[in-house]
């Protein structure tokens, strides 16, 4: 049978299925095992109103245990087996293993370094993009087109990438952009000042900025109002992540201003040790960012998080500005008002 | 925001720009990819696709002399033509070390007193005092300026015929059969599930709430194994049953903690009412909850809809490789290895995969922001 044809019967058996088992338990309850009748019809009726919330939560339940919880132990009991050999049992002889390799750890490092710049670029850049796009006119439009990136899969962005960082022979002409716009440095003062000094300058005030920002957040601890320990350690982890991004900053200003720059010569980006992972990270913050600017937006104009929460509850809107131009100029304005929050506008 | 706009139009001048320089950054990646899908692979290769409108300056494949030889005043003449399109010709040259050895309009001395002649529209001349017939004739290297060329033929190429195997148009088809089960099922089992976590009352509601919600953490990629082997275990193995499962699955926790949020806040009025009325749970839920939760069950829906069909680790794992299995994803990455050069397929079957959910993105924003905004993010 053809597949579209056997997802048609599957969606039909499927949803018809679910209709079913549901309409058809509650009917068995209701008239069968406790029907509503007879000497004991009031005590039934409590009966059945006691089973039939497991009715509606079984099928979820049973595929959560099974699809989520089940193998979470399952992996962790089959991580001390080991299956190369005879199956035999091995403790964290697997861990072990794990860890004496080099790759492994380098990987780790390198997941700890998206873990920490990736968010925080994702975030930068939202905070920036929703700031910018709350002011103009056509933010909603110049809004859609940041987040656009949200609904095209790792795969398809590997691609457009791919055409972005795309290398060939100095002697042909370049078709990845990066390149192209390489090939346009000849090493001048035009390039001394687009590649070093720009650079340079932006890196170090985002530099002074990421080291204020954690300063922001550890002076409360100087001072001595550090309030409970978990507060203590929400802002000792956060002046970590900053001295770490600092820490990286600084190697980008210097990599910035030592590095030797082969002016006319096509450069394989994805192969640049240390660099490569940016480009690579790029991509990533390519997709996110519009996450975090539609995040930022809701959250700097005081629109409610969830439909269901009524607006009273919000938080006070952060400015005059913002508070007026709230109905006029919300994103997709209808989206907010649940069924029971009019809106106000 | 007009008053803004009035006090400082300098500022707002650089916020105009700098949203301009933000929005260009982000779409241009993508636009280079749409503009690639629709040139011609020579043209891809020959030029980036800033310059698509513009003319290109290319060097042509080899192209050897030949028709036929006709005999005129006591030599050898064969006519011919590069091309047949309108391409100009910038230089040529006879062998390929030094491709552009003459202008167009020039007489080529190949020795034996062999001449050749090649004019700007591509018409050449093959002069020769004894007959060619037998001997190897020249090779002509010519590069051209060629006017801009769009078509898509691309599309319809990848969409037909077998790419790696398997034409996009089978990938298309298996990931619709992948998708559209693998998002109404988790949706429909649910919202039962969260309506009775938000509305009925049984011991022990809050304590599965918080279950629940903790089973969101869970990545998914510590479940792969152990379902795969219960997959087998089971006798489904690889395929499209066993990927259905396993979406809904992963979707679940999600799908409550949305739902339920959302149910939670519709009127206790209606409810009680209805109840008072003689109403039964399943009638109130399918009366009054199903239709008044609309924004959120299709909230949810685009976002399962759009993470099922990106998604590629679930798919290599449940799915075969076959050509009835193999998803849009799993083909687009075989030919990045396959044929990772000829950007003309790779372009438009990137585009082919990425079409449904931009244009998913573009016509349900509006529930899909709300979704974001309800804690609904993977």
């Amino acid at each position: 049978m053809h597949p579209a044809l056997q997802a048609l019967v599957v969606i039909v058996i499927g949803v018809g299925g679910c209709v079913g088992y549901f309409y058809g338990s509650n009917l068995i309850l209701d008239k069968v095992i406790f029907p509503a009748r007879g000497a004991d019809a009031g005590r039934n009726i409590n009966r059945a109103n006691m089973v039939r919330p497991w009715l509606f939560l079984f099928p979820a339940l049973a595929l959560l245990c099974l699809y989520l919880a089940y193998p979470v132990f399952a992996t962790a009991w089959l991580s001390l087996f080991d299956t190369n050999g005879d199956g035999s049992f091995i403790g964290f002889g697997n861990y072990s293993a794990m860890f004496a390799e080099p790759k492994f750890v380098e990987s780790l490092k390198n997941n700890m370094l998206w873990l920490v710049v990736v968010p925080a670029a994702a975030t930068g850049f939202g905070l920036l993009a929703a700031q910018l796009t709350d002011r103009i006119r056509w933010g909603n439009i110049a809004k859609s087109l940041i987040f656009m990136p949200m609904a095209i899969s790792f795969v398809g962005a590997s691609v457009i990438f791919k055409l972005i960082y795309d290398s060939r022979d100095a002697a042909l002409s370049q078709i990845g952009l990066l390149n192209a716009l390489w090939m346009k440095f000849d090493g001048g003062i035009g390039s001394f000042l687009l590649l070093r000094v720009l650079p340079a300058a932006l890196v170090a005030s985002l530099l002074a900025g990421v080291l204020y920002a954690g300063w922001l957040v550890i002076r409360p601890l100087t001072q001595g109002k550090g309030g409970n320990s978990l507060t203590i350690a929400g802002r000792a982890i956060g002046a970590a992540v900053a001295l770490f991004l600092a820490w990286e900053l600084a190697t980008w200003l210097v990599g910035v201003l030592t590095n030797e720059l082969r002016y006319g010569s096509p450069q394989v980006w994805l192969q640049k040790p240390y660099w490569n992972s940016y480009f690579l990270m790029a991509v990533l913050v390519w997709i996110q960012t519009g996450f975090a600017m539609v995040i930022l937006s809701a959250a700097l104009r005081g629109v409610p998080e969830t439909p269901s929460r009524p607006r009273s509850s919000t938080a006070p809107t952060r400015s005059r500005s913002s508070s007026r131009s709230r109905c006029r100029r919300s994103w997709a304005p209808s989206s907010w008002s649940g069924p029971r929050s009019p809106s106000p506008c | 925001m007009d008053s803004i706009a009035g006090k400082k139009p300098a500022l707002m001048w650089a916020v105009q720009i700098s949203v301009v320089a933000l929005v260009l950054l982000w779409v241009v990646p993508t636009f280079g990819l749409l503009v690639s899908s629709f040139r011609t692979g020579d043209q891809i290769v020959s030029s980036g696709w800033w310059q698509a409108l513009t003319e290109q300056e290319q060097q042509l494949s080899p192209i050897r002399v030949e028709g036929a030889e006709v005999a005129l005043d006591g030599a050898f003449v064969i006519e011919g033509r590069l091309f047949t399109s309108a391409t100009d010709l910038l230089a040529w040259g006879t062998s390929s070390v030094q491709p552009n050895a003459y202008a167009p309009g020039d007489t080529a001395d190949l020795g034996e007193g062999v001449t050749l002649t090649v004019q700007a529209d591509g018409a050449y001349v093959l002069t020769s005092p004894v007959t060619t017939i037998g001997t190897r004739l020249p090779r002509i290297f010519a590069t051209a300026s060629t006017p801009p060329e769009f078509t898509t033929r691309n599309y319809t190429n990848v969409i037909a015929s077998p790419m790696a195997g398997q034409s996009i148009g089978q990938a298309f088809l298996n990931t619709l059969t992948v998708a559209i089960p693998a998002t109404v099922i988790p949706i429909l089992v649910a919202a039962f599930a969260a309506y009775a976590l938000a509305w009925m009352d049984f011991p022990g509601r809050a304590l599965l709430v918080a279950l629940i919600v903790g089973l969101l953490v869970v990545p998914l990629q510590l479940a792969l194994i152990p379902l795969l082997q219960f997959h087998n275990w089971i006798g489904i193995g690889k395929g499209y049953l066993g990927i259905w499962m396993a979406h809904t699955g992963f979707g679940l926790p999600l799908a409550i903690y949305l739902l339920r949020n959302y149910m939670v806040g519709l009127p206790r009025d209606i409810i009680e009412n209805a109840k008072v009325d003689g109403a039964t749970d399943f009638q109130i839920f399918t009366r009054i909850i199903l239709p008044l939760s609309f924004p959120a069950l299709a909230s949810f829906a685009i976002f399962q809809f759009l993470w099922v069909w990106n998604d590629l680790l679930v798919a290599l794992i449940f799915l075969g490789t076959g050509n009835d299995q193999q998803v849009l994803t799993g083909n687009l990455v075989n030919l990045m290895g396959s044929r990772g050069g000829d950007w003309e397929i790779l372009s438009a079957s990137a585009f082919v995969s990425i079409a449904v959910p931009l244009l998913v993105f573009f016509s349900m924003q509006r529930f899909l922001v709300r979704g974001l905004l309800a804690g609904s993010v993977k």
